[in-house]
């Protein structure tokens, strides 16, 4: 469902007594200092951090497909051939954490909106599940998916070519709603979501990153309280994170409990130091120039996710090429397959329908004219007319990968 | 993951990417298995100290794949510090030289020769590869006070604590050396230890032997 259910007049009855009843939470906490609280990164370390939660046990619910990239910060993914699937099951969604797993009690947990508001509110799990929850399927990826196809490759999480991303069923409220409950007020620019996550020392900055008020207000950025029909597990951001659809992953803060709205983007180390790209390109190995923007939504890209590399088939068989293909902001017009390493191209059958920020499935039934070793390249164009690259543009911390997906495979004489 | 195949022409990666992907898979298991002990860093002058302030963090895997020149190591040093990592103004030089000298390349982007044959030895004062030193001497030259004081907990839990815990249990001496030596977390909470692979077991002995005694 791509939609949030509308519910006209029964909802904003149920809005108008939320409304009244935040604005009286809100009001007591400022009686009792809670507004204190606001407004610093600093001041919103929560007292009790929460105890984390051992890499063995996040894996246990992880499929042996997913390979560790690093431990710590915990990192993990399958490549292009386990994601044959059309939504991304919870066990094969990749992990990337910044910090250590918190374990959260959803019980006591809280979500605060606070900043450019006119009301500041204060939301458990239960105050979420109460308003307009929907379900979309929607993409998302980490910036440095693919990070290792780079050449030079730069520093960072070693992502292989394929892999750092999924498509699951994502449950949730549009932050929007939450946005126009608290009342946004002239002047807001940015909207800064917090992590409850937290390091090994006590020095280490909490994860802070914030997206511009357009992306905010659209429908399909939500607060996520569930992933595949269940709630959100540990890993994935337990009992609520943000979902930006479309966007690079770090865009989506798991476990989420500050909702900040500014009048700039956020200043800190995930903001200045890290998901940053040139403004216009650099060569290979150069550092980070003077023009470099944040990172936002992703750029057309397909992955071949059958065969498998190095499958082998039969004189005579067919081999059914498959494949996902998505784009942050756009939409997939078309994609095209090449058997000749990209001298002559085929374009496969597309299933257009589908959610906003879902990847599309593409297919062409392959009859090979030849026996031994040969290769698929996979190349997606979207509807701005943008077309996958054999090699994207450099960047010195290794975002958005995008290159054109090759995958070899044998016929038998 | 091994990544020293991981230099090629600009049409490789792709193949590349399916080598990745055999990699990948041949080491998906380990997902599943127990936690195998963690690699450390080439043993050189200032190999501790680095392992100390890096490895609280990051398994030593995040510099062991790695090949960057210097200014790129003091660059990311730099954005460690401002991540929370403990390094005084005084060890950046130190451990930016490890990292170069022992993970580096050349700004053209070849890779930078290792100097043969380097001695398991710290800046100074260096510890021996044989014999046993004043316990202070070790205190400092393995780093141990970095994260550990006397009665408080700092990144560590306090002498007094271990010596507490472990010091009149069987097998406590053991466990003790083996958590120096070889790091872990665990007795304590999740911030790790990191290994003291370069330390010999005079060294270890004697150690464990004054920690046992702040009781």
């Amino acid at each position: 469902m791509d939609q949030p259910t509308p519910r006209a007049t029964g909802l904003e009855r149920l809005h108008a007594t939320r409304r009244d009843f935040l604005t009286r939470i809100a009001q007591a906490s400022a009686a009792l200092g809670g507004s204190a609280l606001a407004g610093t990164a600093a001041a919103q370390a929560p007292a009790d951090s929460a105890g984390s939660i051992p890499n063995a046990v996040v894996m246990a619910g992880k499929d042996s497909v997913l390979a560790i990239h690093s431990e710590r910060p915990l990192t993990a993914s399958a490549p292009a051939e386990h994601h044959n699937f059309l939504v991304t099951p919870t066990r094969r969604m990749f992990v990337r954490n910044n910090l250590n797993t918190p374990e959260v009690d959803a019980s006591r947990h809280v979500l605060t909106v606070r900043g450019l508001v006119d009301r500041e509110l204060t939301l458990t799990l239960d105050d979420l599940r109460k308003m307009n929850v929907w379900e979309q399927q929607a993409m998302l990826e980490c910036a440095g998916s693919g990070r290792t196809a780079f050449r030079p490759t730069p520093r960072g999480t070693p992502w292989s070519e394929t892999g750092g991303m999924g498509c699951p069923k994502w449950t949730g409220v549009s932050l929007a709603e939450i946005l126009r409950m608290a009342g946004v007020r002239n002047g807001a620019v940015h909207v800064a979501f917090f992590g409850v996550d937290r390091g090994p020392l006590p020095t280490i900055p909490p994860v802070v990153r914030s997206i511009p008020m357009a992306k905010a207000m659209e429908r399909h950025t939500m607060i996520a309280t569930g992933m595949n029909g269940e709630n959100l597990s540990p890993v994935h951001g337990a009992p609520m994170r943000s979902l930006v659809p479309g966007w690079v992953g770090s865009a989506s803060i798991k476990w989420v409990t500050a909702i900040e709205v500014l009048p700039a983007p956020f200043k800190g180390t995930y903001m200045d130091d890290s998901y940053r790209i040139p403004g216009t390109p650099v060569a290979p190995g150069e550092k980070m120039p003077a023009d470099a923007v944040s990172t936002e939504d992703w750029p057309v890209k397909s992955m071949i996710t059958f065969p498998g590399p190095n499958a082998r088939f039969r004189r005579g068989q067919v081999v059914p090429i498959e494949g996902r293909a998505w784009v942050g902001e756009s939409s997939i017009r078309r994609v095209d397959l090449s058997f000749d390493e990209g001298v002559t191209w085929q374009r496969a059958s597309l299933d257009r329908r589908g959610d906003r920020y879902a990847w599309r499935r593409f297919s062409l039934d392959h009859y090979p004219e030849k026996s031994g070793y040969q290769t698929v390249l996979a190349r997606a164009t979207d509807d701005r007319g943008n077309v996958q690259p054999f090699v994207p543009a450099w960047n010195p911390l290794g975002y958005y990968w995008n290159g054109v997906h090759r995958v070899g495979f044998t016929v038998e004489a | 993951m091994p990544r020293s195949h991981a230099r090629g022409g600009l049409r490789a990666p792709a193949i590349l990417g399916s080598m990745f992907a055999a990699v990948l898979l041949a080491s998906a298991p380990i997902a599943a298995q127990a936690p195998t002990p963690e690699p450390t860093l080439v043993p050189g002058a200032g190999m501790e100290l680095t392992m100390q302030r890096c490895v609280i963090c990051h398994e030593a895997q995040h510099i062991t794949r790695s090949r960057l020149t210097r200014s790129e190591w003091l660059e990311n040093t730099e954005l460690m510090i401002k991540r929370g990592a403990p390094v005084a103004p005084g060890e950046i030089a130190p451990i930016v030289d490890y990292l170069f000298t022992y993970y580096g390349r050349n700004d053209d982007g070849s890779p930078r020769p290792r100097p043969a044959g380097a001695p398991a030895a710290s800046a100074a004062p260096a510890p021996a590869a044989t014999g046993s030193r004043d316990v202070q001497t070790l205190l400092a030259a393995y780093g141990c006070t970095g994260c550990h004081a006397m009665d408080s907990k700092v990144v560590g839990p306090s002498f007094r604590d271990v010596a507490r815990r472990f010091g009149s249990e069987a097998g406590g001496a053991e466990r003790v050396a083996r958590r120096i030596r070889d790091g872990g977390a665990g007795d304590w909470g999740s911030i790790p230890m990191p290994p003291h692979p370069a330390i010999n077991d005079a060294e270890l002995r004697s150690l464990v032997a004054w920690v046992f005694a702040q009781r």
